[in-house]
């Protein structure tokens, strides 16, 4: 079964999304917003997505862990490393979009 | 005639625009000093509490002005403010502070959203962050008033054009109770109620110079200046060690908390000299090896000082740059003078420091008092504490360094206000005991604090890890005692 950026991974995410829109993320490119209910601005910072919500794992600790409160439950966080293996796909019949991959 | 008239006129523009030319290359490398702030003539500390005092004026009218005092200090404790179209707010009687505090968290449905910047602490763009953030409100502050024609509402007016932002280095002995004196003159624009002053008031210092001198030792970029935000991030030996614990608990009030710093004056000078310290390292070790430059910096400026090579890179979020833009002081018109009490240790002068009475060095584990606890507590009030939650591991004496290091991780479950850990190295027969003078001085090997906060808007963060590098540490104890077990043991206290 593959894994969507919509409904999966916005599900996931759904409860972060205003919080984090008070926030900018500085990268080399630029500073950034992070929308986590959009799907370009999730593409655009996955890899710091992905070493925030890993940061509880003590094999890959980080200063800045999310989301706040504790861990996502691992099925959570194996679904979003799925989905980046895939290709970030937004849904069900739509192209894999590995050019927005930063 | 005629033609030879306007050849004329021709040549006196080119030479005007000529000689304008290099009255501008002159002015924009035009160099303010910094110097220490117990050191100012009159007429200097005149000109920067002016300088200060129109910053404090401008947002009494309008808070949302990026050139006023509040916004100033938004770009260090506010991610993001509602700006509304016409501002409504005045101060009127309020305290400042209240005020600034307030009108950032209003909500205007006709408004924008502001994004005044987020300071980066626990990683390596803290110092570069801190030196960008100060390069904007240093030239905010000498175009307050550079001719002096402005009286502010003190009735005062000076010059401001050649302000540099005084520094603090609060390594010395402190010309008032705890701070310079006329940060306690409760008549200055720079006292700020709140601040610890009647908290232990025989605590005059509190990190040590020696300790400051070792640190500085350190080549490696991460290990003194932080590690890569990119990958997990992480604060260097000066920030934990020396910049956290002066926030708090040293200087408290508004300094506790990373969500309200800026509203302290004395934050700037503060910070001024943390940027002494980073030239210093960076005249000493180079900057080749300082890491993410490459970044952008998180904050929303006045657009008329952004820098020669200024370039906001792609994001939707306003920035100052990158990093790399911020590297060489003289670029952005400031040095420092620093002289006599203001320079650091030299190596010479910590060996004399780190030996026993008869002369040996100190010699961690064998010798009565380990040479850290001796780095730490010299000159200064700063103590280990006597009480706090224990834990103790066992660990294998081995040989390290830079290639094989070894650092202890702390986690912080509840990071919602600041922590201090003290760190112990001790054999395993050796019971750990904090409340002991013997116990500490014989087996102390570091302290370091994190400098959190409770807004979770501010650092929005669950658990938080502070890991402490003892490297040095565990090579030290590998001459005597490689193999054996031992125990490192961490005492824990709340700030
Ligand atoms: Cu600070």
């Amino acid at each position: 079964m593959s894994v969507y950026f919509d409904p999966d991974i916005k599900t996931i995410f759904a409860p972060y999304v205003q919080p984090m829109l008070a926030v900018s993320i500085a990268t080399d490119e630029g500073t950034f917003s992070l929308d986590l209910s959009n799907y370009e601005s999730v593409c655009q910072l996955s890899q710091r997505i992905k070493i925030a919500i890993e940061g509880y794992r003590p094999e890959t600790p980080t200063a800045h862990r999310m989301p706040p409160g504790g861990p996502l439950p691992d099925e959570s966080i194996a679904m979003y490393n799925e989905w980046l293996e895939a290709g970030m796909p937004e849904k069900k019949d739509a192209l894999a979009s590995d050019d927005l991959i930063v | 005639m005629t033609r030879t008239k306007t050849m004329n006129v021709h040549v006196y523009r080119l030479l005007l625009v000529g000689l304008l030319w290099v009255l501008s290359a002159s002015l924009s490398h035009a160099q303010v000093i910094r110097k220490n702030i117990d050191s100012l003539s009159t007429e200097e500390l005149a000109a920067y509490q002016h300088a200060i005092q129109l910053l404090r004026d401008r947002s009494a009218d309008n808070p949302y002005l990026m050139d006023g005092y509040a916004w100033q200090a938004w770009v260090h404790n506010k991610n993001r403010v509602s700006v509304p179209k016409e501002n409504t707010l005045s101060q009127g009687d309020q305290d400042p502070t209240a005020f600034y505090e307030m009108a950032a968290t209003q909500t205007y449905a006709d408004g924008s959203y502001g994004y005044p910047g987020m300071c980066e602490h626990g990683k390596d763009i803290f110092f570069v962050w801190h030196r960008a953030q100060f390069y904007y409100f240093e030239k905010v502050l000498q175009n307050t008033d550079p001719e002096g024609t402005i009286v502010d509402s003190r009735g005062n007016k000076c010059p401001t054009a050649k302000v540099g932002v005084p520094f603090w280095n609060f390594t010395n002995e402190p010309s008032g109770t705890k701070f310079p004196a006329i940060f306690e003159d409760s008549s200055s624009v720079l006292y700020h109620a709140g601040r610890n002053l009647q908290v232990n008031p025989d605590y005059r210092r509190f990190t040590s110079p020696y300790l400051l001198a070792k640190l500085m030792q350190e080549s490696n970029w991460s290990t003194f200046g932080g590690y890569p935000n990119a990958t997990h991030g992480g604060y260097g030996t000066f920030e934990s060690q020396m910049h956290n614990p002066m926030h708090t608990p040293y200087i408290g009030g508004d300094m506790t908390y990373p969500s309200r710093a800026a509203y302290d004056p004395i934050f700037y000078s503060f910070h001024a000299y943390i940027d002494y310290i980073f030239e210093a390292w960076i005249q000493k070790h180079g900057s080749g090896d300082i890491t993410s430059l490459d970044y952008f910096l998180r904050a929303e400026q006045p657009k008329d000082f952004n820098l020669p090579g200024y370039d906001p890179g792609l994001g939707d979020r306003p920035n100052m740059g990158r990093a790399e833009l911020y590297l060489d002081i003289s670029e952005l018109g400031y040095q420092y003078l620093a002289r006599g009490k203001d320079d650091f240790y030299t190596e010479q002068e910590l060996e004399g420091l780190l030996k026993d009475k008869k002369g040996r060095p100190l010699v961690l584990g064998k010798s009565k008092e380990s040479p850290y606890y001796r780095l730490f507590t010299s000159r200064v009030s700063w103590r280990p504490e006597t009480k706090g939650q224990l834990t103790s591991e066992t660990i294998t004496i081995r040989a390290a360094d830079v290639a094989n290091p070894y650092s202890y991780s702390y986690t912080e479950k509840d990071p919602s206000s600041s922590y201090q850990i003290d760190l112990y190295m001790h054999p395993v027969k050796v019971k750990p005991n904090v409340s002991l003078e013997k116990f500490r001085k014989r087996y102390f090997v570091g302290a370091a604090t994190a400098w959190l906060d409770s807004s979770h808007a501010h650092h929005m963060m669950g658990e938080h890890k502070l890991n402490v590098n003892l490297t040095e540490a565990m090579n030290a104890l590998n001459q005597n005692h490689a193999g054996e077990a031992y125990q490192i043991t961490v005492n824990y206290t709340k700030r």
